[in-house]
C-alpha cells in the first residue's frame, strides 16, 4: 500500500547521490526524453511496465527528467522490501507492494511525456473513435471519463485512449492506448483492456469529431448544450498539461482542432444510459 | 454616463497570443497566464480599438458587422468586459459609468435585439501541469477551471 501523500513525500534526500543504478533505461516518446533506474535489478521487468504508449527505448540526451525505484530491505522484514519511489530527487511513493508503487511510477512518468513531449498536445481526456472521427471527453481525475469511455466501447466504438488525447500540429487526434483505469466499488483504480468491452484499439489519427465536456452527478439527466468554438478550445486548453509550458502551441493547436467540430457540455448520470444518445449524435455529420 | 465621442480605447496587443475561431477570438496573456474567448461582439469592440475609433464609432462598427442595433451601452458593456480580462491599454470599465449586463439586456430587449449579440468574454486560468492531470484546482461541474474574470454567457 502506497503512502498517502505527506508533506514528508516532498522531501528530497542526498542518498539518492550514494545508491547505485545497476538497472536502467532512457526512452523516447513524442520527443520527450525520460530516464527510469532501479537501485535493483529484481524490479526491471516491472519498470518496463511504465513505459508508456508508442515509446522506444532511446540513447538520446540529455533527458528531461528521471525516476528512480529504491530498493531498501531491513532487518526486522528481510524478505519484504520497502519500495521508494522518486521523481528526479522528490520522493512520491512508498511500499511493499511494487505493483503499487510502479503503478505510482507509471502515472508520474506518462505525466512527465504529456508535459515534455514535443511532436504532441497532451489534453487529459478520454477519446473513442466513430465513424472516421474522435469523441474527446475532456476533464480531470475523478469525473468520470473512463466510465463514459467504457461505456461508449461497448456501444461499439473504437478504443483511443482514457487518459490523454493527443493532438498533433494539424489539430488530428491520436490514440494513447493504455489498458483503461476502472475503479470499483471502494474507488480503486484497476486496468482493464479494451477487448474486455468488445472493442477494437484505433490506430489511425482522427479528425476532432465531438467534444464531451460533462462529469458525473448521481441521477442527474443529461440534457447537453451546445458550446461554441471558443468555448471548447478553452474547455480543452483548461486540461492541457503543457497549458502553462506551451501556451502558444496549444491555443494554435487546439483552434485548429475545433474548427469544424462540435461541442455538448452538461453534467450526465449514469454512463450507459447516454453511450448510445451520444453516438446517434455524433453520428450526423460534421459541421 | 461618458459622452459616447470622450473616449478612444485601445486594446492591449503586447504579450497575447491571438488565434480567431469562427467568428470568436482566443486570446493568451503570457502576464496573467489566462486564456480568454471573446464571442463575436466582443471581438469586434477588441479588434477595432486601436486608439483612433471613438465609442460611438465602435458602435456604428458594431451596428454594421452584425446587423444589430447596438447602441454605445453594448460598447461600453464590451470594454467592461475586455478591462476586467485586463485585455485593453487603459482602465475603460471606470469609464464604462457601470454598465450591467442587465442594463445591456433591458436596452437590447427594448430594441428587439438578440441576446447572442451581448459582448462575452470567457476567462480561465492556465493550468500547471498537475492540475490538468488530477482532481486538483476549482472546478466546475463540467471539469472546468471556475473563471477568474468577469465571465458573462449568453442565457
Amino acid at each position: 500500500v502506497l503512502r498517502p501523500v505527506t508533506q514528508r513525500t516532498h522531501e528530497t534526500t542526498p542518498l539518492l547521490d550514494r545508491v547505485r543504478w545497476p538497472a536502467g533505461f532512457v526512452f523516447e516518446c513524442h520527443g520527450a526524453i525520460i530516464g527510469v533506474r532501479s537501485s535493483s535489478r529484481s524490479v526491471l521487468g516491472a519498470l518496463r511496465r511504465v513505459l508508456p504508449p508508442d515509446a522506444r527505448i532511446s540513447s538520446a540526451r540529455p533527458i528531461d527528467s528521471h525516476y528512480s525505484i529504491v530498493v531498501r530491505h531491513d532487518r526486522a522484514r528481510p524478505n519484504e522490501p520497502l519500495y521508494v519511489a522518486y521523481e528526479r530527487r522528490r520522493r512520491i511513493g512508498a511500499g511493499r507492494d511494487v505493483d503499487a508503487v510502479v503503478a505510482t511510477l507509471e502515472g508520474a512518468v506518462h505525466l512527465a511525456v504529456a508535459l515534455h513531449a514535443r511532436t504532441m498536445l497532451f489534453v487529459h481526456a478520454g477519446v473513442v473513435g466513430w465513424r472516421g472521427g474522435a469523441i474527446v471527453i475532456p476533464g480531470r481525475t475523478h469525473t468520470g471519463k473512463s466510465s463514459l469511455v467504457a461505456a461508449l466501447l461497448r456501444a461499439g466504438a473504437t478504443y483511443y485512449s482514457d487518459e490523454y488525447a493527443l493532438f498533433d500540429g494539424a489539430g488530428r487526434v491520436h490514440a494513447f492506448p493504455k489498458s483503461l483505469g476502472i475503479r470499483d466499488a471502494g474507488g480503486t483504480s484497476r486496468p482493464v483492456s479494451p477487448v474486455s468491452f468488445g472493442a477494437t484499439t484505433g490506430d489511425v489519427p482522427l479528425p476532432l469529431h465531438t467534444v464531451i465536456a460533462t462529469s458525473y452527478t448521481a441521477r442527474a439527466s443529461w440534457r447537453p448544450v451546445a458550446m461554441s468554438g471558443g468555448e471548447t478550445v478553452l474547455a480543452l486548453f483548461d486540461n492541457t498539461v503543457a497549458a502553462q509550458r506551451r501556451p502558444a502551441d496549444a491555443i494554435r493547436t487546439l483552434s485548429i482542432a475545433v474548427t469544424g467540430a462540435r461541442a455538448l457540455r452538461g453534467v450526465r448520470g449514469d454512463a450507459a444510459r447516454i453511450a448510445e444518445r451520444i453516438l446517434d449524435r455524433c453520428s450526423e455529420p460534421s459541421l | 454616463m461618458l459622452h459616447p465621442d470622450a473616449s478612444a480605447p485601445k486594446s492591449r496587443q503586447v504579450g497575447l497570443v491571438i488565434e480567431q475561431v469562427g467568428d470568436e477570438t482566443i486570446v493568451y496573456d503570457h502576464k496573467t497566464k489566462q486564456a480568454h474567448s471573446l464571442n463575436r461582439t466582443a471581438s469586434i469592440v477588441w479588434r477595432n480599438c486601436d486608439g483612433h475609433h471613438s465609442i460611438s464609432q465602435l458602435a456604428d462598427i458594431v451596428r454594421a458587422d452584425t446587423g444589430v442595433d447596438a447602441d454605445v451601452s453594448i460598447v461600453h458593456y464590451a470594454l467592461d468586459r475586455l478591462s476586467s480580462a485586463q485585455l485593453l491599454e487603459d482602465d475603460a470599465s471606470e469609464k464604462a459609468d457601470g454598465v450591467t449586463r442587465r442594463d445591456v439586456l433591458r436596452r437590447m430587449a427594448a430594441a428587439g435585439v438578440a441576446t447572442i449579440a451581448i459582448p462575452a468574454v470567457l476567462s480561465i486560468a492556465a493550468p500547471t501541469p498537475a492540475m490538468a492531470a488530477s482532481g486538483s484546482g476549482g472546478q466546475n461541474n463540467q471539469g472546468q477551471n471556475k473563471n477568474t474574470q468577469g465571465q458573462n454567457q449568453n442565457p
